[in-house]
Formats: structure tokens, sequence, C-alpha cells
């Protein structure tokens, strides 16, 4: 009897790389790992093979979310904004479009941890750096805890520590500020 | 660069497109700034309106921070 051990280094509980037809919603399609996503009101579809909000709803914010069972990951997606404006990137502890963590960036030239608490937002954290329409930002975010965590290309780290707002809360997903200004791809969610 | 904890207001209202956030982050050129007061929603914007932030800069951006009225630094070091 042969019996195998294996020490992974983290496991994909979501992978998507919004591969498929140009105008299919998100939410009708499962990603690459991991569950079909629910969103807000808003409308996210795969165009160009990646993620796009592409119409505006009643809800607060854009947000897709994938139902994962952990409150601590690790979540990796590229951002590219096309048109200068809104918020875009990762959303984390996401219970509703009301309550959630944004991860995000702005042409504005920051990065930012917001608490979104009953529809209120607060910026936790941020950082101060260049952001270009047309061009790929990985971002990453990593919960743990009452500590969000942030870094764009590897660097321009922020923390918040008192992140006690949906702590236990265990889908993260996509979060985009208004309709046609960004691009998300290769959402990447692990343990 | 400089490491420091800077007593700033909060502005905003909290609504899209105007979050709640440490004034300081919009007065000056800032390379990081994080709350480390954690003050809860509900209770924003506090009275008295004060907040403790960390930030990091450069040393000019320090020094104007230091100097302006509307600021107050507890400490600070060389980051």
């Amino acid at each position: 009897m042969k019996i195998l051990i294996w020490h992974g280094m983290d496991s994909a509980l979501v992978y998507d790389t919004f591969t498929g037809a140009d105008g299919t919603n998100l939410t009708s399609r499962s990603p690459d790992i991991g569950p079909t996503p629910t969103a807000s009101d808003w409308t996210f579809q795969i165009q160009g093979n990646k993620a796009q909000c592409t119409a505006v709803g009643a809800d607060p914010f854009g947000v897709v979310k994938y139902e994962t069972n952990r409150a601590n990951v690790a979540i990796t997606a590229t951002v590219n904004i096309s048109v200068a404006g809104s918020r875009h990137g990762i959303a984390a502890r996401v219970s509703n479009p009301s309550n959630f963590w944004r991860i995000t960036i702005r042409t504005a030239g920051i990065f930012e941890i917001m608490e979104v608490n009953g529809g209120t937002q607060t910026v936790r954290a941020s950082a101060a750096l260049t952001i270009n329409t047309g061009v790929d930002y990985a971002l990453r975010c990593v919960t743990s805890g009452a500590t969000i965590s942030g870094s764009v290309d590897g660097g321009n780290d922020i923390s918040y520590a008192s992140a006690t707002h949906n702590q236990t809360v265990t889908a993260h997903g996509l979060d985009s500020g208004n309709a046609n200004e960004a691009s998300i791809d290769n959402l990447r969610i692990t343990t | 660069m400089i490491r420091a904890r800077i007593l700033t207001p909060w502005i905003g209202t909290g609504q899209s497109g105007d979050p709640y956030r440490a004034q300081i982050a919009g007065d000056y050129a800032l390379d990081t700034c994080v709350d480390v007061t954690g003050q809860p929603v509900v209770n924003l914007i506090p009275g008295p309106n004060l907040v403790t932030v960390e930030i990091k800069c450069g040393q000019a951006v320090y020094d104007a921070v230091a100097a302006d009225p509307n600021y107050t630094v507890l400490w600070s070091e060389p980051a």
C-alpha cells in the first residue's frame, strides 16, 4: 500500500480567469475553481475574457462575491482601469452590498482599505501611488482575524488592525465603483 | 522617510463619493496613512473630532505637518 503525503503551500478556494463569451453574466457560469458567484444588482459580465461592471444598479455598491467558507484568506486580482473615476478592486468579507471591505485603487493616485458598514464608507488605510489608465495592477489582500492588509504590485503595503466589522464573513470577490471603467482578471482566493 | 503618529480631524459624510477619511491624507502628500484608533463607524464623527493616524512621509512633508496647527504630532521616528 502506498500512502501519499502532500504538504500544500496553499489551496485555491476560488480561481476565475473570466474566460467566456462577451456579455456572459458572471453569476450565470462557474469559475475555473470554486462556486458560482452572486452579485449585487449591478451587472457584471465577461468582456474580453475579463470581468467588467457593465451597468450600475440600485444597490449602494457593485460587488461580486464567492462563498469560500473561510473568513481568513488571501485574495489577488489584476485590475486595469480604462476610465478615470471610481474605485475598483477587491471585495473582502462581503455579507451584502452595504457591508464589506473594499481594497481598491483609483486613478487619483491612491490605494485604500475601506470599511463599508451599513452603507457608510470609511477609509481606514491608504497609500499614495501612481495609477494610470490602461495599465494592469496586481492587487493583493490578506484577511487575518481583525487585520486586513493590502498591497499593489508587491509593494505600497498598508494594513488595518481593527477590522472587526464582518470579521467572520466568508464571501469575497470583486468590487467596482462604476460601470465600464475597469476590468478585473485572474481572481484567486486561497487559504 | 519619517514615521509618525498624528492627531487629525475626520472629514467626509460617509456617503458614496465622500467617505469618512483623515483630513491630513488630503492635505499632505503622504506615502501611507493608517487609522490606528479603530473608532467604530457608529461613533463617527466623534466629539471632539480627532483620530490618531500613523503616517509615513518624507522629511519636508513631516516638517510641514509638524508646523501645521491643525495637526498634533504624538511621536515621530525615522522609518
